[in-house]
């Protein structure tokens, strides 16, 4: 009676583990099938997408670098040297400022439009008639130092508005300042 | 009692469906964001943040979608529950690593930068404390 026992005991033990088993098994099937039908949705919504997500991710600066290489116009960059020719030989050229409009405010570079990266849309619509007519005039655009990505992002989006010739002064306010050169306060503030 | 008990499971399902197609669709219809953000927590390599960016959101929306509309109801359940689960060692990994960044579970928020992580652990220990309380009652009621 007692072997009886214990053997069916064990038996209702041996059932238990095996639901369990298959009961756990089937849960994770189940969630298996869902990531598939979470990534099949997914990728196809991606794939219909305007501008899909690429396979492999690029952060805010590659996706930077990405659109600077493919702007239909090619950015150039300039040096504290070439800019400060410029400025003696009086080349025809536009200055833009592409910090927030408090920098700008507390210093820039003489002549500098301010067109803030933070506020783009607004500072290019006051700016738009002197951009788009400016009459050959390379656009230098800057921010604050070369760690900043402000003026690269003014550039692309300039280039993007169908604004040609801009450059990237990469040295930028910084470099400006600490080589001695003249710096403007609270001028042609949009 | 029964009736009460079942009624409220019901809304609280529909409730926590609703909440989950909802962030399911921000995270969507803003992939690049949403990838941004998975960047921001530092914890997987390039090549699997566009999937999971892709992915996550689905899965939420159709976690969401089994418990509004009832079929799979019990997947739909567990999901949540993993899911709350998975979000919350995400969360508390970060704030150990002492990041300040954006949860990015429902879109942009305007909590203070240090806060929002905070703000983020407890609204998904609110999430999994309701989706416990289904699943128990929908446990409880079946046998």
């Amino acid at each position: 009676m007692t072997l009886v026992s214990q053997g069916s005991s064990s038996q209702k033990h041996k059932n238990t583990f095996i639901n369990l088993l298959s009961s756990f098994y089937g849960i994770l099937f189940r969630f298996a099938l869902l990531l598939v039908a979470g990534a099949s949705f997914g990728f196809i919504l991606n794939l219909c997408r305007k501008e899909p997500l690429s396979w492999v991710y690029l952060d805010p600066e590659q996706r930077l670098q990405q659109s600077v290489q493919s702007a239909p116009t090619a950015l150039s960059e300039i040096s504290i040297e070439e800019l400060k020719g410029m400025m003696v030989q009086k080349e025809n050229v536009l200055l833009i400022d592409a910090r927030s409009r408090i920098f700008y405010q507390a210093g820039h570079l003489p002549e500098a439009l301010n067109l803030p990266q933070d506020d783009f849309e607004r500072g290019y619509n006051q700016l738009r008639d002197q951009l788009q007519t400016n009459g050959g005039r390379k656009i230098i655009v800057y921010c604050s130092d070369s760690d900043c990505h402000d003026s690269e992002k003014v550039a692309v989006r300039l280039v993007k508005a169908g604004i040609g010739k801009i450059a990237i002064f990469s040295g930028g306010y910084e470099a400006w300042k600490d080589a001695g050169q003249s710096i403007a306060k609270e001028k042609s503030t949009p | 009692m029964r009736d009460f008990s079942h009624t409220l499971r019901l809304m609280l399902s529909w409730l926590l469906g609703a909440i989950f197609i909802y962030a399911g669709i921000l995270k969507a219809f803003d992939p690049i964001k949403f990838a941004d953000v998975i960047h921001a927590f530092r914890l997987l390599p390039h090549m699997a943040i566009t999937s999971l960016a892709l992915i996550l959101p689905m899965v939420e929306i159709l976690a969401g979608l089994f418990l509004v509309t009832g079929w799979e109801r019990r997947l739909g359940i567990q999901s949540i529950l993993a899911l709350t689960i998975i979000f919350a060692a995400v969360i508390l990994s970060a704030m150990a690593r002492g990041l300040h960044i954006d949860c990015g579970c429902f879109g942009s928020s305007s909590i203070p930068t240090h806060l929002q992580l905070w703000f983020a652990l407890a609204r998904d220990a609110v999430l999994f404390a309701v989706a416990l309380y289904v699943h128990l009652e929908r446990a409880h009621q079946e046998t």
